[in-house]
Parts: structure tokens; C-alpha cells; sequence
């Protein structure tokens, strides 16, 4: 690949299929953190995390042949890809790994300005990720890629393999149990003017 | 949901997604995967090449049936027939009729000659004599209910 060159993903692919290491390489690189994040919005597993990246990008070399770009766009693809690895690891492993307060990132020393403040947002951010992996995960899955990946209707429907407006419903159907299910479980987040300022 | 609540739902969204930390680049993982797609390429490439390598190979197993098959249609016309030779002895010795030791005890019954095509001796578990009649004689023990047990050829087949 030439220095200064930023290939579409699609022409990664189709050098991807034609044996190109250096465009497996760059789509690898390219995309392997908002794989991740799906991954782990959706099973709430660093390992899991992990292993499905590995396992969507190892999919890549055997099936990239099969990707079509007139059906979707690149990203839509991997992650609808990593969704099956997602849902096959939930089912072997039913229970979800939630994060812990006292985890490698928790620990890390910072010096905050707030510190109260601080703390009080991670365990709002924690709340709100408990009662996200506590939704189905047919409206799980809407939520995160729409609110938290940010992707357009229509890539979210590529990625879930449904129509638009099953995403769209699926969304609002999952914001409202997240509003109640965080209302439900008496946590602040839309109630006291100190968690409206720390967020 | 209220427009605020909504808002405030959005905003929190955003802070969720924002705090997933993805880990740095596993230089150990790419290079599994690079591995694997090396792996792969070469998977592709071997069918290819293995053909190529048969391609020979078959010709001359095709040559080498032809000349099996021409040696042998030259050797039957250049040769007199060969005189016929009588059968190892066993085929002419009662055998079991396929399935007859499902059949109630024989307490009595009848031999039966008929004449039994060659090309059915093997599945009556019977090798064919050196003939080339296409039907050869057979005694066929029938019980007292009328149903095959055993058979042999006929000794003057």
C-alpha cells in the first residue's frame, strides 16, 4: 500500500479477496475498536470482547468473498458478523461478566479536580451499563448501535438483518425500558440536579 | 419519555460509549491473524496446484487401463477357449438360503431343482462355476412351510 493512501473499506475488500496482506492488515486496524465495542456493549465481557473480534476478523479471511457492497457498507457487515459471534458466546456462557468498580481501569491513579464528582459519575456510568446488558438483546443491540456507535438506521438494520423500522421500534422499545429500569431502580440519573450536571 | 428525559438519556448514552476503553493494539493477535490469512492464501493456491499435479497422474492411469483392457480383448481372441473347470467343491454343498436362519426350525421339506441365472450365485453365496451358460441347475431345499433354506449347485450342473 502506498504511504498517504486511505482506500475506501470497500476496495480493501476486494483486495482482501485478491490475497492483499497489507489491506487485511489496514482493515484490521481500521476497524477493530468499534468491533470491540459492540462486542462489549453487547456481552459486557472484556474476553468476550476479545475472542469476537478475533473470531469477526478471522471471518473476514475466510468469507470476505461473500461481502457485497450494493447490500452494505463495511462496518454494518463486521459488526453484523460480530453480532453472531456475540449472541453464540451469550448462549454458551449465559451469565454476563458486569464490570467491576475495582477493575484494571478503576484502579488506575488519576488526580481528579472533583473527586466525589468523579466517582460518582463512574457509578452513574456503571448503572447505565448494568441496565443496558440487563436489556433483551434484541433491543440491546438497537441501542448500541444507534445511541452509543452512532449508526444510521439503515447500517443498523444491515448489521441486525432486519428492516428499519423493526430498528426504529426496537430503539424506542429500548430506551423506554432503560428510562423506567433506571427510574425503577431509584438511581438518580434523571432525578437530582447533581447527576444532571455530572452528565 | 419527556424531551428532557430523552435528552438526558442521550447524554448519558454518550458517556456510556465513551467509556468502554478499547485496548491498545495486540501486535501478538494481529500477527495471528496475518498468520491465518497467509494460512488461508496459500489454502486457495493449493487446490490449484495440486490439479496440476494429478493432471499426469490420471493420464497415465487412463493409459495404463487401456492398455490392461487391450491386452486382455487381444488375449481372449488369440487364445482357444478355455475348457471348462468344475467348481471348487463347495458349490456343491448345501449353503443357508439368504435369511433362512429367521425361518421357523426345518422339520421336513423336498429338494427342488430349477435352473438359477449365474449372475444370482453370488448373492445365494454361491461362486459361479467356470461356464458360460447364463443359467446353471440348483438344488433348492424348500421347508414344510414352503420356503427356501438352502442350496447347492446341482452335482451334474
Amino acid at each position: 500500500m502506498a504511504a498517504g493512501e486511505d482506500p475506501s473499506d470497500e476496495a480493501l475488500i476486494v483486495r482482501i479477496v485478491g490475497g492483499d496482506r497489507e489491506a487485511f492488515a489496514a482493515l484490521y486496524r481500521r476497524h477493530r475498536a468499534e468491533v470491540y465495542r459492540f462486542a462489549m456493549h453487547i456481552s459486557g465481557s472484556r474476553p468476550v470482547a476479545d475472542d469476537v473480534t478475533q473470531d469477526v476478523f478471522m471471518a473476514v479471511i475466510q468469507h470476505a468473498g461473500r461481502y457485497r457492497p450494493e447490500r452494505a457498507a463495511v462496518l454494518p457487515w463486521l459488526l453484523g458478523i460480530a453480532r453472531n459471534h456475540v449472541r453464540r458466546a451469550l448462549d454458551q456462557r449465559p451469565t454476563v461478566t458486569l464490570p467491576d468498580v475495582e477493575s484494571a481501569a478503576g484502579r488506575t491513579l488519576v488526580v481528579e479536580i472533583d473527586p466525589l464528582g468523579g466517582l460518582a459519575r463512574r457509578q452513574h456510568v456503571l448503572a447505565l451499563r448494568r441496565a443496558v446488558l440487563e436489556l433483551p438483546v434484541r433491543y440491546r443491540e438497537a441501542i448500541v448501535l444507534c445511541d452509543l456507535q452512532e449508526l444510521t438506521y439503515d447500517d443498523a438494520a444491515t448489521a441486525l438483518g432486519c428492516a428499519i423500522g423493526t430498528v426504529r421500534s426496537r430503539l424506542h422499545r429500548g430506551r423506554a425500558l432503560l428510562a423506567s429500569r433506571l427510574r425503577g431502580a431509584d438511581q438518580p440519573l434523571f432525578r437530582t440536579p447533581v447527576a444532571r450536571g455530572m452528565l | 419519555m419527556s424531551d428532557r428525559g430523552r435528552d438526558d438519556l442521550a447524554a448519558a448514552l454518550r458517556q456510556l460509549a465513551q467509556s468502554v476503553e478499547v485496548p491498545p493494539l495486540d501486535p501478538d493477535r494481529e500477527r495471528a491473524l496475518l498468520e491465518a490469512f497467509d494460512a488461508a492464501q496459500q489454502e486457495k493456491r493449493a487446490p490449484a496446484f495440486r490439479s496440476n499435479v494429478w493432471h499426469p497422474v490420471a493420464a497415465a492411469a487412463l493409459l495404463a487401463l487401456a492398455a490392461t483392457m487391450a491386452w486382455v480383448i487381444v488375449g481372449r481372441f488369440a487364445r482357444p477357449p478355455a475348457a471348462p473347470v468344475v467348481g471348487p467343491l463347495a458349490t456343491t454343498e448345501f449353503v443357508l438360503w439368504p435369511g433362512a436362519a429367521e425361518l421357523p426350525t426345518f422339520e421336513s421339506g423336498h429338494l427342488m431343482r430349477m435352473e438359477v441365472p449365474v449372475s444370482a450365485l453370488p448373492s445365494l453365496g454361491l461362486a459361479p462355476p467356470a461356464t458360460h451358460a447364463a443359467v446353471v441347475q440348483a438344488d433348492v431345499l424348500v421347508g414344510q412351510d414352503g420356503l427356501p433354506r438352502a442350496v447347492r449347485l446341482s452335482p451334474d450342473f
